[in-house]
């Protein structure tokens, strides 16, 4: 769909003062002054795409699924004692209870990303610990020092498999950016283990784990 | 001009951030990711991702698979909150049996000045072990309380030990008089009904199954509430037509609900059983849900107790459905609704009322026989829809508490004049819509759903939780498409699910 964009510019409109403006307790009526009015046509833009193209909206994930996928991706729930920690926050996270909340709140808002950078921070610590002790964990070997670039870097394209559910291409960008962050986190640390929790809830607060 | 370009730069700019997100064709693991968050609430395993690589895609037969599994039946529950909105009864079910507790001693509050003649005092903390076989005390003491700076006797009989119905492990301090088990007082008062409620010497019976306690009363309204969900599991699981959601005669009993209908339901106003018959569930068994035939004039979910006391008028039922399942919004006018003094009290004439009340009050009638604030059925035996007694004492104007409270008896407008005489909720009905509370809401379902209109309405819905997309964002070339399909399949609802993901558009994303 075409349509003429038509600027009008209120070249009369101005913040400032005039200098012979009313006092400020003077209340008799003044006249406005005269506003000139630019018409010109500046030409045709797009206002929206072709519309025979139909898709789906990429959504947020509810705080079930983010819960649920969570733990299917890595075994760990996000709890303090016997509590689930989503439903605690269930309320503050939007979750409707149909009698005073009728809607559901996925909005990506701040409080959703502090929420969402607890529960990957617990999840990925408890599951790095989880799995690098035993030979056969999934962190075991890239957590033990010495370990070559490739293998390293093996390792974050699989975790963004993983993860986000996309397989990395030639010189990914995505991946040379988490590549950047493990090797900064390493050489502030030494600690293998710091980076890739750092790793890991990078991953799970990207919009690549929480849309789709 | 640098001016005008730069601000045709920054408009389109703008234009293009907010509306002109690219769309995307998904990659087969994307969409399987998507597809299976949707239909099962959770991101493929690994080894179902290495299957579907292998597979080199999702086939048919695995959403097949997925939609057999109990996730599926919980996203569509999940689905189907927002449209019934249903929570647990946020009202008392009845306090004269609700059990409280003070110093660990269990006593009915609201009923205590009928056994110990003083208000809202429990028993004080000694056990009476002068009782007869119903737990009836023989013998009790005075004792004394300061209330508002004076002190005041009380009839005090103490407390037994009892083993209740929610927890057969244990027993637990009851007052006496609220743990007798006597099915009779000495007048001859039954005191398995409403009519023992403030009865001296009746009390909350054996294993105190009379009463309630504040968490067994939470697990009553919850299975009410959950009932509603598991209408729509059958419907999944049974694979029934989506029509039965609406209008099919069951009622589903979990072990809660059974044990309340059985023993509860009689002393509540405000709840009536839907059955005759109960499944035989223990108290405890609240995942087992039991359905049982009740009798033609129930319509499914819209008369079930759970959807009745959530939405407790007739008018907030209508609107509810008319939302809903017809996807319609009533709106009022620019400027608000403006009062225009006296005129007539029938709403559907009324100006500033009627753009909505035309509609509303004939769709209200559906609900005219269910009891509002009420999951409770009102027969024609119970008050006929013309009362000849009411319209007489109309003329004389004597009429009884009965008549005042139920019937159209006084008439302040020309309006209400043809309907004196009549139940209040077949008053101001016209001619062709006076069988609206007899035939119940069913009768509105199969309108809708031969017109054309529940099927539509259902299609915008499930589009609008698969597709992400609001009223305004629908294809209306699409949903006619689908809409179609779902009617022609005797509204066959994972059909229509199947239909949609397996649409070419399930495959973009913008």
């Amino acid at each position: 769909m075409k349509s003429v964009i038509v600027l009008m510019l209120s070249w009369g409109c101005t913040s400032s003062v005039p200098s012979d403006g009313p006092s400020s307790t003077d209340t008799s009526p003044v006249e406005n002054p005269s506003i000139d009015v630019n018409e010109e046509l500046l030409g045709d833009v797009e206002l929206s795409e072709d519309t025979t193209v139909v898709a789906r909206r990429r959504v947020r994930m509810n705080v079930d699924q983010l819960n649920q996928s969570m733990q299917q991706i890595t075994g760990v729930e996000w709890k303090s004692g016997n509590t689930v920690l989503w439903d605690r926050y269930s309320s503050t996270l939007g979750v409707p209870d149909f009698e005073e909340r009728t809607s559901e709140d996925l909005e990506g808002s701040v409080i959703f990303q502090k929420f969402l950078q607890d529960a990957a921070t617990y999840t990925c610590n408890s599951w790095i610990e989880n799995e690098s002790e035993d030979g056969d964990g999934y962190f075991y070997v890239v957590t033990q020092e010495g370990q070559t670039s490739s293998v390293l870097k093996a390792h974050i394209g699989h975790l963004r498999y993983l993860i986000h559910g996309i397989s990395s291409g030639e010189e990914d960008a995505f991946d040379e950016s988490v590549w950047d962050l493990y090797q900064l986190v390493y050489q502030r640390t030494e600690n293998s283990v710091s980076a890739w929790q750092t790793v890991c809830v990078a991953m799970f607060t990207h919009p690549n784990f929480y849309t789709y | 001009m640098n001016i005008l370009a730069m601000l045709l730069f920054v408009v389109s700019m703008a234009y293009a951030e907010s509306t002109t997100d690219p769309i995307v064709e998904v990659t087969s693991v994307e969409f399987a990711r998507s597809l299976s968050l949707k239909l099962r609430g959770v991101v493929p395993s690994k080894s179902e991702i290495e299957e579907i690589e292998t597979r080199g895609g999702l086939d048919t037969e695995l959403i097949h698979q997925w939609m057999e599994s109990d996730e599926f039946a919980e996203q569509v529950v999940w689905h189907h909150k927002f449209l019934f909105w249903n929570a647990p009864f946020s009202n008392n079910l009845e306090q004269k049996r609700t059990l409280l507790t003070s110093s660990g001693i269990y006593y009915r509050r609201f009923v205590s000045q009928y056994h110990r003649g003083l208000i809202r005092q429990s028993c004080s903390d000694w056990e009476n072990t002068d009782v007869n076989e119903w737990n009836q005390p023989q013998s009790t003491q005075t004792s004394y309380v300061t209330q508002g700076g004076q002190q005041v006797s009380y009839e005090d009989e103490g407390w037994v030990w009892v083993t209740p119905y929610w927890d057969s492990t244990t027993t637990i301090k009851v007052c006496a008089f609220d743990a007798q088990t006597n099915l009779y007082n000495e007048a001859g008062i039954d005191c398995r009904t409403a009519e023992s409620n403030k009865v001296e010497d009746c009390g909350c019976g054996p294993n105190l199954q009379w009463c309630m306690n504040r968490n067994t009363e939470a697990i009553y309204k919850e299975s009410m509430a959950e009932e509603l969900s598991e209408r729509v599991r059958q419907m999944v699981s049974q694979e029934l037509p989506y029509t039965d959601l609406l209008t099919e005669n069951v009622m589903y009993y979990n072990g809660p609900l059974s044990f309340y209908y059985q023993h509860l339901d009689p002393f509540i106003q405000k709840t009536q059983a839907p059955t005759e018959t109960f499944p035989d569930l223990d108290f405890s068994d609240r995942n087992t849900w039991i359905g049982v035939e009740t009798s033609e004039l129930y319509s499914g979910a819209l008369t079930a107790p759970g959807w009745l006391l959530r939405h407790q008028t007739n008018r907030g039922r209508a609107n509810r459905f008319y939302e809903a399942f017809l996807c319609s919004t009533f709106v009022p006018p620019i400027g608000g609704i403006v009062d225009e003094g006296v005129s007539t009290p029938d709403l559907s004439l009324k100006r500033g009322c009627a753009d909505c009340h035309a509609r509303l009050e004939p769709w209200r009638g559906y609900w005219g026989r269910w009891a509002e604030v009420s999951s409770s059925y009102i027969s024609t035996d119970e008050f006929p829809s013309f009362s000849q007694e009411c319209a007489d004492c109309a003329e004389s104007g004597s009429c009884n508490n009965m008549c005042r409270n139920n019937y159209m008896v006084d008439p302040a407008h020309v309006d209400d004049s043809p309907y004196v005489g009549w139940y209040l909720p077949y008053v101001y009905l016209k001619l062709d819509q006076q069988y609206h509370p007899d035939d119940g809401p069913k009768s509105w379902v199969d309108t809708v759903s031969m017109d054309g209109t529940l099927a539509q309405c259902v299609t915008q819905n499930t589009a609008s939780w698969l597709y992400g997309w609001s009223p305004d964002e629908m294809d209306s070339e699409l949903l006619t498409e689908w809409s179609n399909t779902f009617e022609n399949s005797d509204f066959d609802y994972e059909k229509l699910i199947l239909e949609m993901v397996m649409h070419p558009a399930y495959g973009r994303v913008q």
